[in-house]
């Protein structure tokens, strides 16, 4: 048998043209291949010499016939000449009902249709692209059914593969936090937006919308033109804090925004890829720490305090603005990693490496000490050292921060002697007070009687001091002497004429003179000229004598029209006062004459200090 | 008391007149001899003329080529025995700064505290 030629037709070299030669046909109730009907011949010839992979299933039974190509689905086992039934029981509802539908006259075609085929005991899922046709016999008849099978299932796999990866990356767009969205074409139109950029945009209608109809509102914002560049160009859009105003937002939000376009396999751009994130958070504390900035810096340059940092070495680091303007720096730079105790010296210098110790031990210190500028300057400093905590609650750096309290050390200066020159003011007040008190009392003839003088002289006294109080007690003017001596003679103004230059004194000869003078006008006004009703008392001083070495000053007191004078019978305050203690003020005489016709007193002094006021 | 034994003598040296003319007064009212000066200079020029002065009461601050506390030290030195009372409405001496056995008094003082010294010594 096997030598028997193979029937034309199935003269071909591969093993299925042998197995439909060879198969038994007649078992299955059919003709052997050479008797078979010519379109059946010719059909099968043209089956077996074809690459693409078919079976033609024959007769009521669909017997099989296919080719080399579909016996690759077999997997080696010989089928040849089964009936569709047997050949394939697990898919033989599938079968009958396709032969039904063709051999009714109908076409079926299926693209990647899946299969469970059982083979050497698995059950393998393939896919199949499948075309069924009616296969006619020589009488016109449909004889069989023409199967085209087209394996696919590497394809659909790999499809599946890719569809659930995009699946995969879709369900990552759609969580992640940053904002994504596709557009198509040239009119933008969304094809997807995830969840952040429905947050974000708000509760719009996106999909299969163009850009400009979802957000009228940006039209003015410059985004549609990017986006139409970026179309337009290819080339891809990077903005870092851009400000967005949305329709339903009061305040403008910023966004950190990409543009990628996105190409077809022509490298055409068909799309753009939207992503970004919302960062008005980041950039409100940026903005706010930057505001922040600013106005620490400007209370640092405002502040006339000098405000510096210092390593834990105590070397300078970093001095306020306004702290360079007080100490004299021109240039930070000049006096940069300087040790700051050596701006000091004698004890403001162990003061400073005190407090860099104190500080370091996490202790805050003060001092005031003298410092020169860096011009040389000499200044006092309030200062206070401080230590600036590190993230590990240790001292990391030290706050020094210096005063300029040069003024307020002077005025404490000079309060502390102007208390002192006041102190000894007081002392010497009260000296003169108890000697004036003793020479009151000593020969008083009664105590009212003295207690009414001494009150007297002390009010006299007290006007005095007021006018040396105006002079700080350096001098006094004699017209203000001549006016306070004479209060005891307040009524009498018209009586009294006065004469003289502006002539100045020291301070304490004008007491000695206020003292002297009231004693007079007392007097006076007892018993003298102003006693009666028009007695008279005249005043009068002058420089007398050419040349400086010979110049006198004189002082006249002379008294008129009074009734007769006699010399007291004692030697009282008075002229005690004025005899002794005046010559001694004056350096030179003082005389007081009790002439019958009015009391005339006279100083007689070559003191040099008398001055005349020019102008 | 007064007559027999000789009267004790001091010598006031105060810048200020009608202070120490005042002073001249109390001192010359209770028996003693008084001597004033109005500066160093004419406290010294006393003090060489007279026989010797029993007590010096001087002024620290004072006009002049010496002040009274130099003077104190001057008259330590040159009259010993002399009783030293010093004065001051301005500063207030430490020991060391006054000469031995001298006594301070701050201005204004009681000068009957200062005759009561001068008594008994």
């Amino acid at each position: 048998m096997h030598a028997d030629p193979l029937p034309a037709f199935l003269a071909w070299p591969g093993d299925t043209a042998r197995q439909i030669a060879e198969a038994d046909w007649e078992a299955v109730g059919f003709l052997p291949p050479a008797k078979w009907p010519a379109g059946l011949k010719g059909m099968v010839g043209m089956m077996v010499r074809s690459p693409a992979a078919m079976v033609l299933l024959w007769g009521e039974r669909g017997l099989m016939i296919y080719n080399d190509a579909y016996a690759v689905l077999t997997q080696g086992v010989n089928k040849i000449a089964l009936p569709v039934a047997e050949a394939w029981p697990e898919i033989a509802d599938w079968n009958t009902d396709m032969l039904r539908k063709v051999r009714g006259g109908h076409v079926e075609t299926f693209r990647n249709q899946r299969m469970v085929l059982h083979r050497h005991g698995r059950e393998d899922v393939i896919y199949f692209d499948l075309a069924y046709s009616p296969a006619l016999d020589d009488s016109g008849e449909i004889g069989g059914m023409m199967v085209v099978v087209n394996e696919v299932t590497q394809e659909v796999l790999q499809d599946e593969m890719r569809t659930a990866a995009e699946l995969r990356q879709r369900a990552m767009l759609d969580q992640m936090p940053g904002f994504a969205a596709v557009l198509t074409g040239p009119d933008h139109v969304f094809a997807y937006v995830n969840d952040a950029y429905r947050e974000i945009g708000g509760e719009r209608e996106y999909i299969g919308r163009p850009v400009r109809d979802v957000f009228p509102e940006l039209e003015s914002q410059g985004f549609f033109a990017l986006l139409d560049q970026v179309f337009t160009s290819g080339e891809r859009y990077v903005a870092h804090r851009i400000e967005l105003q949305l329709s339903q937002n009061k305040e403008s939000s910023f966004i950190e925004l990409l543009y990628e376009p996105i190409r077809d396999d022509s490298g055409a751009v068909i799309g753009i890829f939207v992503g970004g994130y919302d960062s008005t958070t980041i950039h409100r504390a940026v903005a706010n720490l930057a505001e922040r900035e600013a106005f620490l810096s400007e209370v640092l340059r405002s502040s006339t305090d000098c405000i510096k940092v210092l390593d834990l070495e105590g070397r300078l680091t970093f001095m306020s603005e306004g702290g360079q303007k007080v100490m004299e720096i021109d240039d930070f730079a000049a006096v940069a990693e300087c040790p700051w105790p050596s701006f000091w010296e004698g004890d403001g210098n162990s003061h400073a490496k005190d407090a860099i110790a104190a500080a370091r031990a996490g202790q805050p210190a003060k001092f005031i000490a003298e410092a020169n500028t860096f011009k040389g300057k000499p200044k006092w400093w309030d200062v206070s050292v401080a230590p600036i905590l590190g993230p590990d609650g240790k001292p990391a750096k030290i706050l020094s921060v210096s005063r300029d309290t040069t003024e307020l050390v002077q005025a404490q200066e000079r309060q502390r002697l102007l208390n002192g020159e006041l102190g000894h003011r007081l002392k010497n007040v009260l000296t003169m007070v108890q000697a004036i008190a003793s020479q009151t009392f000593r020969r008083a003839s009664s105590v009212d009687e003295a207690a009414e003088a001494f009150a007297a002289r002390l009010t006299a006294f007290g006007k005095a001091t007021d006018i040396l109080t105006a002079t700080a007690w350096d001098e006094a003017s004699l017209k203000d002497i001549v006016d306070s001596g004479l209060s005891a003679a307040e009524g009498f103004k018209d009586r009294i004429e006065i004469v003289g230059g502006d002539v100045v004194v020291p301070g304490q000869a004008g007491l000695a003179l206020t003292l002297a003078l009231h004693e007079l006008a007392t007097n006076a006004c007892k018993y003298g000229a102003l006693s009666n009703e028009d007695g008279k008392v005249r005043i009068h001083w002058q420089e007398v004598g050419d040349d400086n070495s010979s110049k006198r000053f004189r002082f006249d007191w002379k008294e008129s029209g009074g009734p007769p004078v006699s010399a007291p019978q004692r030697r009282g305050f008075g002229s005690r006062m004025i005899e002794r203690s005046l010559a001694s003020y004056f350096e030179g005489s003082a005389s007081l004459r009790f002439d019958p016709a009015g009391v005339e007193f006279a100083i007689d002094s070559a003191m040099p200090a008398y001055r005349v006021r020019k102008g | 008391m007064a007559g027999i034994i000789e009267r004790k003598s001091i010598l006031i040296v105060e810048d200020e007149p009608f202070v120490r003319d005042d002073l001249v007064d109390f001192f010359e009212d209770r028996g003693l001899t008084v001597y004033a000066a109005g500066n160093a200079d004419e406290a010294i020029r006393i003090l060489q003329r007279h026989p010797p002065i029993f007590a010096v009461l001087t002024d620290i601050e004072m006009p002049g080529s010496m002040d009274g506390m130099r003077l104190a030290h001057y008259v330590r030195d040159r009259h010993p025995p002399t009783l030293l009372l010093v004065a001051s409405g301005v500063v207030r001496p430490k020991p060391e700064e006054l000469p031995t056995d001298a006594l301070f008094f701050a201005k204004p003082f009681n000068p009957r505290v200062l005759l009561q010294q001068i008594r008994q010594a």
